[in-house]
């Protein structure tokens, strides 16, 4: 390999940090979508990411594209049955989110903001020590859907896994975006996170308005579950926890409640880990996203494009 | 003041209540000594059972249940039949003191198995020490474990001989001068075989060109890959557990890096050559033994294993095996089966022949034991090269 | 200040009766479960200055509980051996001992001043995510630091110094210490929320703005109440090293922050009474539910079952075990509400 030089290492780091920002933004919409209505931190989120992988490996093994035997290697899997798997996964998660929001936390609305907080962290264990005991501990290979293929321009690699996250992530966005601003169902999930009280007297469903924004989330992190497995084959019921942080705190840093600004966090997050990896140490990348977090906060206490809210008495 | 009186009345009274409802009154009486003499000896296990670690821990299990299952089956250890009492340390350091403390002092162990994880031993070591109990470690390799205590014990090479090893044959053998590093910043086994394997390397006189470490429960690797790519190095040495080293191979080849990886016991799994693909061809990594050996040793507990199990055991589960092996052993040196007279027969443990190689028991309560270079090719693994610890240093 | 000597030395004189007890007739592993808990009601009685009086939403609270254990585990190993070395453990001298608490304690409460000056102008949810991201970064650094034994941390930290007439397990004397200290934090909590301070403290949970208006310097106060969470996390800290024998950076992760929260929610938030049952709850369950799953053969079923259970004693009692209220002479007498109503 001839020297690298500097300008392509760094514009590595950059094509790195997209790829990995763009599903920490997928993720960070779910978390975003939901706080903007019920002011909830949806610890849970991560978990239903991780459901997401664990659906479509189960769907891509009932359809034998994974070998029984532990030893063989995983088949290609054809591009329209892996629209098929993310399309269950996305519709069992999007089922699930809505049953965590009717159990653990519509009991809980008008119970104050900590007993929620509570039960999402009750949820997420649940479905973390359920998952070991349901999924077993070990890693599962998770199959591929297409050969990997490098492009090199000049000097600066992309695989083609990091193209398909990156290419999903902003169809999903941008659709997402158009949904939440031109359409009916978009409008009333906009009124509840403005007012809850006032939208509900403005004939506004706000039960059903609270369980889609939950499955669109659901569904969001399922989508984000299966594109991260396919970069990264092996899946175990731990696997949303670090993410999940991660997503959480790109939500924050972006604007909590604003979709663009989960856009914008998970982006920058992504970007700046690679690049403080690539030209400081990796090992600082994790304390990165806190750092960086904390001076957001100092700086714009409600994030780079969140509204401020001026407090009354 | 009343207030504050009160609550800790209720502390009192909840500390009283609590105790009393759990029937934890002291049993004056026993020690441990006489409970062997009830014909069982009873032998504790603490492991990673659930958690983020449980693969480990069942897979111990599994070779320790296969060892008690087959020495009771022959008539146990001197007519004495072994009873396990397990424990899961739910994959958390201070949970291992906790079940630790129960296993000394509840169930009266006569000698304690485990962890894998070196934090774990390391937090329960000092229990059994004050216990007086002696505890074997079957893979913790951190060199501290066994530091904590002289009734503090491990079946498994060390990470210093498994990192000089491994720097030696990547220098000496494989004949390559650069290296690069590539290991978990938070995870002891793996900074350990770092560290052995980078001051070792540049001792022989290579280079290493690119070191970085990871942090956390990461499961994508490609701002390090990209950093040690940027290096250009001929071999990648990579001491991280099976569940990574796939990922990390496959990010490696993702970015057209084709440098031989090179890796320690970690690697080895029954899943190994699934998650990583074909990415892993004609990588290395240092184990216990070949599993192609001809030993009868070696191919009967294969056998045995597949049958109760049918699944292929890992390097874990051979360890879990060895230590049962090795407390017999020592139940047979020492005399009987107190926790005094296994403490004595483990430390006269010499040549004992078990499946993950012949080894002895130094006097820093380490085993020295050889390790065996694997090569990666298809979905086989074979022989390379077995070093001795004599021969580095 | 009579007062204030006579009843400390009636604490004292009660846990050593406690820790006499306990060494004598209990099996070490249920005095260990009470030391844990004990442990767990420093935390949760120290953030509920924090969390529950003040309203300040803290989850960084594991940050200090690591810092005070490291300062106070490397300076008790430094005294009592002269070195980071490996041997046998010894006890520490009781002076050093208290030195050590000392030192953890205010190095943690030095370090609430840092964070907590800049983080406390947050609000709600977004100073939880602050202290959060700082409880993580100090966790990092600790793992990197080669010096403080890396990710597996210090070994070899003494044991609790012995008491005279005490045996038993490490010494016999953990019960001592431990629950001496949670007497300490009690008695300070309780007298804390009833004094014109505490009143204030509650006056900035319930409107801050208001609170400003009143003459509450609200900035200021937030910060000392920070620092008392902090001061005693950082004992509860150096407490743990000497209990445990070795810190690790991962025994102080986020799980643990939250934990203790979850403590004070479970209990209900803004109740010394409701912190310590939280803390006796979250503590002695998993471990209580052991048997089950010992009984079944199913790994990891008691977490299964200990998180069913959190959620649901949270959607049956959303306000907590206690809500709002103090266990006093007079609900036990009469079982009847609290004075203060629960706020919405």
């Amino acid at each position: 390999m001839a020297e690298v030089s500097l300008t392509t290492e760094l514009l590595q780091y950059v094509a790195n940090g997209i790829a990995k920002g763009s599903t920490y933004a997928l993720m960070a919409v779910g978390y975003t979508l939901v706080y903007g209505v019920l002011q909830l931190i949806n610890f849970a989120h991560a978990e239903v990411y991780m459901l997401g992988s664990y659906f479509a490996w189960f769907q891509a093994k009932w359809a034998g594209y994974l070998p029984d035997d532990k030893g063989a290697r995983a088949e290609t899997v054809p591009i329209g049955m892996v629209a098929l798997f993310v399309a269950g996964a996305m519709a069992a998660c999007a089922l699930v989110g809505m049953l965590i929001e009717r159990v653990a936390y519509r009991p809980l609305r008008g119970a104050g903001r900590l007993a929620p907080l509570i039960t999402a962290i009750g949820v997420s264990l649940l479905l973390q020590y359920g998952g070991q005991v349901v999924f077993g501990t070990e890693p599962k290979l998770f199959p591929t859907f297409a050969e990997t293929r490098v492009y090199d321009v000049g000097g600066v690699k992309f695989p083609n896994t990091n193209i398909y996250i990156v290419l999903t992530s902003v169809v999903l966005m941008l659709g997402l975006t158009l949904f939440v601003n031109k359409t009916r169902p978009g409008a009333a999930m906009r009124a509840c996170s403005h007012d809850m009280r006032t939208a509900r007297l403005m004939g506004v469903n706000v039960n059903a308005t609270v369980s889609l924004t939950f499955a669109i989330g659901s569904a969001l992190a399922a989508v984000a579950g299966v594109l991260v497995a396919m970069d990264q084959p092996a899946i175990t019921p731990l696997m949303g926890v670090r993410i999940g942080l991660k997503a959480f705190v790109a939500a924050v840093v972006g604007g909590i409640g604003s979709i663009p600004g989960a856009a914008l966090g998970g982006l920058l997050l992504g970007v700046s880990e690679s690049v403080v990896s690539g030209l400081w140490k990796p090992v600082y990348s994790e304390a990165v996203a806190f750092v960086f977090l904390i001076v957001v906060l100092l700086v714009k206490p409600s994030g780079i494009l969140g509204k401020s809210v001026r407090e009354k008495v | 003041m009343r207030k504050a009186l009160s609550l800790l009345a209720l502390l009192a009274l909840l500390a009283v209540a609590s105790v009393a409802l759990l029937g934890g009154c002291k049993d004056k009486g026993g020690d441990n000594a006489a409970a062997t003499e009830s014909g069982e000896i009873k032998i504790g296990v603490f492991l990673s059972l659930s958690g983020k670690n449980a693969d480990f821990g069942k897979t111990t299990k599994n070779g320790i249940d296969l060892a008690v299952e087959e020495i009771n089956a022959s008539g146990g250890i001197g007519g004495k039949k072994i009873v396990l009492v397990s424990k899961d340390t739910r994959s958390k350091p201070e949970e291992a003191q906790t079940v630790a403390k129960a296993l000394a002092t509840a169930d009266k162990v006569a000698v304690a198995i485990g962890s894998v994880e070196s934090g774990q031993s390391i937090k329960a070591a000092p229990v059994f020490q004050e216990a007086g109990i002696p505890m074997v470690s079957p893979s913790s390799t951190n060199p501290d474990v066994t530091k904590q205590g002289d009734r503090i014990f491990r079946v498994c090479y060390l990470d210093d001989f498994q990192g000089q090893a491994c720097a030696a044959f990547a220098f000496k053998d494989l004949g390559f001068k650069k290296a690069a590093i590539i290991f978990a910043q938070d995870d002891d086994y793996s900074k350990g075989l770092a560290e052995f394997f980078r001051s070792s390397f540049k001792a022989l006189g290579g280079t290493i060109v690119e070191d970085v470490a990871f942090q956390g429960e990461v499961s994508e690797f490609k701002d390090q890959v990209s950093k040690i790519a940027a290096a250009n190095p001929e071999v990648i040495f990579a001491p991280v557990y099976y569940g990574s080293i796939g990922l990390i191979a496959r990010d490696f080849r993702k970015q057209g890096v084709k440098a031989p990886l090179l890796g320690g016991d970690g690697w080895e799994s029954p899943q190994l050559i699934q998650l990583a693909g074909e990415t892993l061809e004609g990588c290395y990594f240092g184990y216990h033994y070949d599993p192609d050996d001809k030993d009868e040793k070696v191919q009967g507990y294969l056998k045995a294993y597949k049958a109760k199990f049918n699944t292929e055991p890992n390097s874990l589960s051979a360890l879990g095996y060895d230590a049962v092996y090795a407390i017999k052993k020592a139940i047979e040196l020492g005399g009987g089966a107190s926790s005094d007279q296994i403490t004595e027969g483990l430390r006269k443990v010499v040549d004992f022949h078990g499946v993950t190689g012949t080894f002895s028991i130094d006097q820093n309560r380490n085993a020295k034991k050889p390790i065996t270079m694997l090569k990666i090719g298809g979905t086989n693994l074979s022989k390379v090269k077995v070093i001795q610890p004599s021969d580095v240093k | 200040m009579p007062r204030t000597i006579a009843l400390l030395m009636a604490g004292i004189v009660g846990c050593y009766g406690l820790n006499w007890f306990l060494s004598e007739f209990i099996e070490v592993v249920y005095v260990d479960y009470l030391n844990l808990i004990g442990l767990s009601i420093i935390l949760a009685v120290g953030l509920n200055v924090v969390n529950g009086l003040t309203g300040q939403f803290s989850i960084g609270h594991a940050g200090f509980m690591a810092v005070g254990a490291f300062v106070g585990a490397l300076a008790s190993i430094l005294f009592t051996y002269g070195e980071i070395a490996a041997g046998p453990l010894e006890h520490a001298g009781l002076a050093q001992f208290l030195l050590c608490l000392l030192f953890s304690g205010v190095a943690a409460g030095v370090l609430g001043v840092v964070v907590g000056a800049p983080a406390l102008r947050l609000r709600g949810d977004y100073l939880a995510i602050a202290t959060l991201g700082f409880g993580e970064i100090t966790r990092i650094l600790l793992t990197a630091q080669d010096s403080l034994g890396g990710p597996t941390g210090l070994k070899r930290i003494p044991k609790m110094p012995l008491l005279p007439g005490a045996s038993g397990w490490d010494g016999g004397t953990s019960v001592f210490w431990i629950y001496l200290f949670v007497f300490v934090v009690i008695v300070l909590a309780v007298r804390l929320q009833r004094s014109t301070f505490g009143r204030a403290l509650i006056a900035i949970r319930e409107n801050e703005l208001a609170a400003e208006t009143m003459g509450v310097p609200s900035a200021r106060m937030k910060v000392v109440a920070f620092v008392f969470g902090a001061f005693f996390a950082g004992i509860a800290g150096a407490l743990y090293a000497h209990y445990q024998h070795s810190v690790r950076p991962d025994d102080f992760t986020a799980v643990r922050s939250i934990e203790v929260i979850v403590m004070l929610v479970l209990g209900g938030l803004g109740s010394v009474t409701g912190a310590v049952a939280g803390a006796v709850v979250v503590t002695l369950l998993p471990q209580l539910l052991r048997p089950i799953e010992e009984a079944l053969g199913i790994d990891g079923l008691s977490m299964v079952v200990y998180a069913l259970l959190l959620v649901t004693m949270m959607v049956f009692r959303p306000q907590g075990i206690f809500g709002q209220r103090e266990l006093s002479l007079k609900l036990l007498r009469r079982l009847i509400p609290g004075r203060r109503k629960e706020s919405p």
